[in-house]
């Protein structure tokens, strides 16, 4: 597909703006009222299911019901809440709690890092080789933009592990970018805080974590800490699946396209937005779902404008297609089911070495 | 002895156990800073206006004083304190979801709050403000607005010296609880107002002061359209004891500078003038390049780490995080164009022009993003 011109990208720019300033001029109690009463909602969840899951020696059947609330606490606090809270999608509410400083998740990875390297060097360079670690997680390869090594062979055992444990993956990201712990240190780092720092944040949250989900709620309910401590890590497994799966549905789809350094150089705002636009793909599904999802399955929208509130992202991915469209500017969206698929073809297609470049 | 170190340790112990361990655990078992605030959205799921980190306030009234200026009759929920004549309080209320915070002097008197538990903040609605304006319009009474507890310190100092009030404009409402309160005082017999208003219309408190006049105020109001802003011939004419005095000062802030300085000339020791400037006026909003040449020099106050620059403003404004940068601080930021959120920072107040959405911001309290601000004015930063 030929890259349109400048003037043609810059006017694009101009429509894509529009979109977003219609949408923020919307922005207010309503959504307001919206994170307050999800984040309710999500809290009375985690409460109860901790609960209902302590009760497991009653009936099995409330241990499951248990995990699950806990599980959908989970997600609800990493996605829809923990995710977009700290994109800063709610700091014009002024709240001391709900905003994008302040807020902490429930995930083994420390919120701070997270913004640092998702935020900044996801969000500013998405799909850039080299430049955006989240392309592949720096241990899988998903294009022939790096070579092949014989460790790829397995990599579908290794994203199957790499989605199991992904607040891990998370939690390690920024360390790992770093080689805090291991490899040659970085040439050039953009970190704004010492090693020192971003080692003891990197402890102090795991840490934490591990703590509260595998030794203090389990010795809270010691007779029955085994059913606690497996409902826990039950629960934090089948989040880590979920957030795992819708993001790498959001990059890593069949048309999802890459970039090299050289391209983004001297970028205009027109090429930005395009440059997003290829990196990222939609799924389609009902308002529940995008919820769940954290509204990544507007992944395109949350990558054009990734601090407006998350639920206006259905409505404006009507408007965004529609330009799209106007432009010639290839958009992708599919079902879950549809792009999962493609998801899984692309890891295992470039698993062996002789696939051809796309 | 045994007891007394018994007890130091006892204290010690509670210190640390409310100070640090219960933050901890609270950090630890819910990633929030208190329980109270993990449960809020809970208990805000069942009361919409529960707040943890504020105390409330119902609305009981809005009173008309002038075209311009209302007044709001509040009554703070059990556990806001007692206050002090002369001090002040935040308002916080809820605009659109977002939580907007001024600084307001409380306009009755603490015997007025001890007799029917409320109090009195008059308000100037701001021609261009975003919340004056909006505050009268949209309270009613059985609304909930948000209280900081009282603070400030201009209060009366209790003595028998003979007392001179100055107050220009809303200045008043922080004087009107001094006069009210004190009335029955041996020396407000021989305490005299100067009251500065811009014209007939802007008299505010008319009633009051005639109230208090058969107390014993002499009082006066000047209309500035008419004879000016405040000159020696005013203070001649009015008070011919002016050394002898006590004075309190309450007005916009350039008021107070030219009085302190006209005070001082007319040998007032600095130890009985009193004022206290006027924090947050809202400023108007409008969205033009005039706005930052009204403003002679941008200073830039940072709190935490107690510098500060001022200096001409330029043609080429620099962002805040540029120029905290150059000043050797090393605010946290990430992309500087406005999309990671790291250089978040609170500003305590004054205005910030965002390039980004191209709009000024009102000289509230509220979080900024630093790599998209260019100050305007005199700007408070938490750095």
């Amino acid at each position: 597909m030929q890259k349109p011109d400048t003037r043609t990208l810059d006017q694009f720019a101009e429509e894509l703006d529009q979109i977003r300033s219609d949408a923020m001029s919307e922005v207010g109690e309503k959504d307001a009222r919206y994170i307050r009463r999800l984040i309710g909602i999500q809290r009375s969840s985690e409460i109860i299911g901790r609960i209902v899951m302590v009760l497991g020696f009653i009936s099995p059947a409330l241990w499951v019901i248990g995990v699950g609330l806990l599980a959908l606490a989970k997600i609800l606090d990493n996605m829809e809440i923990g995710h977009n809270v700290m994109h800063g999608q709610y700091d014009w509410m002024n709240d001391p709690n709900i905003n994008s400083r302040n807020f902490e998740w429930d995930i083994a990875g420390d919120g701070g890092s997270w913004k640092r390297y998702h935020n900044h060097e996801h969000h500013t360079y998405t799909n850039v080789i080299g430049k955006d670690r989240d392309f592949g997680y720096g241990t899988l390869r998903l294009s022939d933009d790096l070579p092949w090594k014989p460790k790829n062979r397995f990599q579908f055992l290794h994203y199957l592990g790499l989605s199991a444990l992904f607040e891990w993956g998370v939690a390690y990201h920024e360390v790992a970018a770093e080689r805090i712990f291991m490899g040659k240190r970085r040439e050039v780092s953009s970190l704004p805080i010492s090693r020192k720092a971003l080692k003891d944040a990197f402890f102090k949250k795991a840490g934490r974590q591990i703590f509260k989900d595998y030794i203090f709620f389990p010795l809270l309910c010691w007779p029955v800490a085994l059913q606690v401590l497996t409902g826990n890590f039950i629960a934090n497994i089948i989040r880590n699946l979920w957030t795992s799966t819708i993001i790498f549905c959001g990059h890593f789809t069949e048309d999802i396209h890459t970039f090299q350094p050289a391209e983004i150089e001297n970028e205009t705002q027109g090429e930005w937005y395009y440059r997003q636009i290829l990196g990222s793909s939609n799924l389609e599904g009902k308002k529940l779902f995008h919820i769940l999802t954290g509204h990544l399955s507007c992944q395109t929208e949350h990558h054009l404008y990734p601090d407006v509130p998350a639920p206006h992202y259905p409505d404006m991915s009507i408007k965004v297609q529609a330009v799209c469209h106007k432009y010639g500017i290839p958009y992708n969206t599919g079902s879950l089911s549809k792009q999962y698929i493609t998801v899984v073809q692309r890891i295992l297609k470039y698993s062996s070495p002789k696939s051809i470049k796309a | 002895m045994f007891n007394a170190i018994n007890s130091t340790f006892l204290n010690r112990f509670l210190a640390y156990f409310n100070n640090k361990f219960i933050p901890t655990l609270a950090r630890t078992l819910t990633n929030t800073s208190s329980f109270i605030a993990y449960l809020e959205p809970i208990i805000q799921l069942f009361k919409k206006d529960w707040k943890s980190n504020h105390l409330s306030a119902k609305v009981t009234c809005v009173r008309k004083e002038s075209e311009s200026i209302y007044t709001l009759v509040l009554k703070p929920s059990s556990n806001w304190k007692p206050f002090r004549a002369g001090q002040f309080v935040q308002l916080s209320a809820e605009k659109n979801g977002s939580l907007i915070t001024r600084t307001f002097s409380i306009s009755s008197e603490p015997s007025y709050f001890k007799a029917s538990g409320k109090i009195e903040l008059t308000i100037r609605s701001q021609e261009n403000g975003i919340f004056t304006p909006w505050l009268r319009s949209n309270l009613h009474p059985e609304s909930t607005v948000y209280l900081s507890q009282a603070n400030g310190g201009f209060t009366l100092r209790q003595n028998t010296t003979r007392k001179l009030f100055i107050a220009a404009g809303s200045g008043i409402t922080a004087i009107r609880p001094l006069l009210k309160e004190y009335k029955n005082e041996p020396w407000f017999k021989q305490s005299k107002l100067l009251f500065y208003v811009k014209n007939r219309s802007e008299r505010l408190f008319a009633q009051d002061l005639n109230m208090l006049e058969s107390y014993g105020l002499d009082y006066k109001y000047i209309y500035s359209e008419e004879s000016g802003r405040i000159c020696q011939q005013h203070l001649d004419n009015f008070c011919q004891d002016i050394s002898k005095r006590e004075v309190y000062l309450c007005g916009p802030t350039k008021m107070i500078e030219t009085t302190n300085n006209l005070l001082k000339e007319n040998l007032i020791p600095e130890a009985n003038i009193h004022f206290e400037y006027f924090g947050a006026t809202p400023i108007n909003i409008q969205d033009s390049p005039l706005d930052i040449e009204e403003e002679e020099f941008i200073q830039v106050d940072y709190l935490n780490s107690n510098k500060q620059v001022s200096f001409k403003p330029e043609a080429s404004p620099q962002t805040l995080l540029d120029m905290a940068e150059k000043e050797g601080l090393n605010p946290i930021a990430g992309c500087r164009i406005g999309i990671c959120h790291q250089c978040i920072c609170k500003k305590k107040q004054g205005r910030v022009y965002n390039t980004k959405t191209k709009q000024y911001s009102d000289s509230g309290s509220e979080e900024i993003q630093l790599c998209l601000s260019v100050p305007v004015g005199h700007v408070e930063l938490e750095l």
